[in-house]
């Protein structure tokens, strides 16, 4: 999906937050003055257009929070800006809360003594959602979670991916323009993260073209949700683009072959010592089948080499149950893209 | 101001404390059991404090019924919302408040709209059996009183305002609402007339709005007197109510710039 600037929903040029760092008792009274800061986002710039998913990956302490934060006003920049819609954030904090809604994951941040049905209709009228929509609108995202036939169960008696799902729902009331979402599926269970997904994409995405920033450490999510995806690491973006895409990029030219014969000359030609990484998108079946064995390729050439190769094996009847490209996994993109920015610089 | 989002924060509030039946129940009751014994002290010491309440309905029992309500509600106007936000920060509550499109101001009345109403509730409780033991109360005088409470209110939540403020932004209210309280409880004449306790604390005692609120509506109240002649407490504890409630939003204010500068709006 590319977007032209004019339709970016989420405009993001510069943005920068430094945080003062935690001093001890007594370097505090030798230098009562001298304050240190470590920048949590360095200059960062991207476009989120209409219905788009915008994936945000990175370690642990990259700044992808801090980048959410800022977005949704709860955290003041430095320098740079953020606008939503064309409203600035820091400018016009009040319009812009109307446009996004962040998704708290605290589960302490709902009233647990009230039922889920009371807990929405809340917010629902902190979001001003008009009276006459009001239980509409709180039966349709009970039904987006899956929460409708415990709407009237007090939250306190939730599970933790229950008071998720609570929260998301909370969330999806207010008909935002933006949604920001930090790790949305972590404490779902697989099913109701695949429905979850599929209603972000088709209802938000698609048909109300909400704008989707994400945070999160899923390949699911950075893979098949996202348009593009920005990688982050400590404060700074390192890669912007397709995750897929990027991924390719990143991927080099290992693959992974099955057969019989793994010391056959045509493939020892181009054997390098694989891992267990290697195996991991790797079929179970053929995992389990008896006497074929998996022979790590670096192949140059792209898939044509790799084609050809094939070809010359199947001509010269070698055994192969398959070969294919072995996929970088989100973490290995990470990774990858981390170190290739560390060595540059 | 958002006034459906304030019933909507109350009613959640509500009934969130109305979930806990015995609580909720025991507040009640308490209310009610207090003016018991305050009713047989009052009584054993009216020969002494008698005269020097002349000018405050005369009737101990009475003064000690009155000051205790205002007193109650006093402590609520000042410490609620500080406590509120406290537990409020340290579960994300806060944040989600404030995520929503509806202001500050709106989030901040919301939170203690309830508290404020229940504390307004078991006062008339307090009041009523105090009615019925005995005090006599003008209610000709409600508008009158109703202005000083209101003025009481905003007076006590700027200092609560100034509490909430340090507390977001440096997670401590450096105690303020306990001194603000033990302050006017024993210098703003709740207990005991301030015309009785010494000079030099008699000074201390002027700069307790509390003081001229609960001098009013006792006067109000127990003596049936009208705004005209309240007029001189009532001046005071507008002007104590105006410049404690500005400094109150300009602490607030500030903690909230301060806090979303430093990213710990939402730090436990």
């Amino acid at each position: 999906m590319a977007h032209s600037p004019a339709d970016a929903s989420v405009r993001v040029r510069e943005l920068t937050k430094r945080f003062p760092v935690r001093r001890g008792w007594g370097e505090m009274l030798r230098h009562p003055f001298d304050a240190r800061w470590v920048t949590s986002v360095d200059g960062v710039s991207f476009d989120v257009g209409r219905g788009e998913f915008f994936g945000l990956l990175g370690p642990n302490g990259a700044g992808k929070t801090t980048l959410l934060k800022m977005l949704a006003t709860f955290i003041i920049p430095d320098e740079g800006t953020a606008a939503v819609e064309g409203v600035d954030v820091s400018e016009d904090p009040a319009q812009a809360r109307a446009l996004v809604v962040p998704v708290i994951a605290s589960e302490r941040s709902l009233y647990w003594r009230l039922t889920a049905r009371e807990n929405l209709e809340l917010f629902a009228r902190l979001w001003k959602v008009p009276a006459r929509e009001r239980a509409h609108r709180v039966d349709e995202v009970l039904g987006v979670v899956d929460l409708r036939d415990t709407a009237t169960k007090l939250v306190g008696q939730f599970s933790s991916g229950m008071m998720q799902r609570l929260l998301i729902a909370r969330a999806l009331l207010a008909d935002p323009r933006v949604l920001l979402l930090d790790e949305p599926t972590r404490s779902l269970d697989p099913v109701s993260a695949r429905s979850f997904r599929r209603f972000l994409r088709e209802e938000l995405a698609e048909r109300r073209q909400c704008a989707v920033v994400i945070a999160t450490h899923s390949a699911e999510e950075a893979f098949d949700l996202c348009h593009r995806v920005a990688v982050l690491d400590c404060g700074r973006l390192l890669a912007l683009g397709v995750a897929s895409e990027l991924a390719q990029e990143l991927a080099g030219n290992r693959y992974l072959a099955w057969t019989t014969v793994p010391a056959h000359p045509l493939l020892a030609l181009h054997a390098v010592a694989g891992d267990e990484r290697d195996l991991e998108s790797a079929p179970v079946a053929l995992r389990d089948m008896e006497g074929w064995h998996p022979v790590a390729l670096e192949i140059r050439g792209g898939p044509e080499a790799a084609a050809a190769l094939l070809e010359r094996l199947v001509r010269e009847g070698v055994p192969v149950a398959a070969m294919e490209r072995i996929p970088v996994s989100l973490a290995a993109l990470i990774d990858k893209v981390v170190r290739r920015s560390r060595e540059l610089s | 101001m958002n006034l459906d989002a304030i019933a909507a924060l109350l009613k959640a509030s509500f009934l969130t404390a109305a979930s806990y039946r015995v609580r909720f129940v025991q507040a009640m009751i308490t209310s009610l059991v207090t003016v018991i014994p305050v009713f047989f002290v009052a009584r054993a010491l009216q020969p002494m404090m008698g005269p020097t309440i002349q000018a405050e309905g005369k009737d101990f029992f009475a003064f000690l019924v009155v000051g205790f309500v205002v007193m109650a509600f006093v402590v609520m106007c000042v410490d609620s919302l500080p406590s509120q936000v406290s537990g409020d920060i340290n579960n994300g509550f806060f944040e989600a408040l404030l995520g929503a499109p509806v202001g500050t101001p709106t989030v901040l009345v919301g939170m203690v709209a309830y508290p404020v109403l229940f504390t307004m509730a078991r006062g008339a409780l307090m009041l009523s059996l105090a009615a019925v033991m005995g005090v006599h109360m003008s209610l000709a005088r409600i508008p009158e009183v109703a202005l000083i409470v209101a003025l009481l209110a905003i007076a006590h939540f700027g200092i609560s305002l100034v509490a909430t403020g340090l507390m977001v932004a440096f997670r401590t209210t450096l105690a303020i609402p306990q001194v603000v309280i033990t302050a006017s409880g024993f210098l703003g004449g709740v207990y005991w007339p301030t015309s009785v306790i010494p000079s030099w604390v008699f000074t201390v005692s002027k700069f307790v709005p509390l003081t001229y609120g609960l001098r009013a509506i006792r006067q109000a109240v127990l003596e049936g007197r009208a705004l005209p002649q309240l007029a001189d407490d009532v001046v005071t504890l507008a002007a104590f109510a105006g410049c404690l409630m500005a400094l109150g939003i300009l602490a607030m204010s500030l903690a909230l710039a301060h806090a979303r500068r430093r990213g710990t709006l939402s730090q436990y």
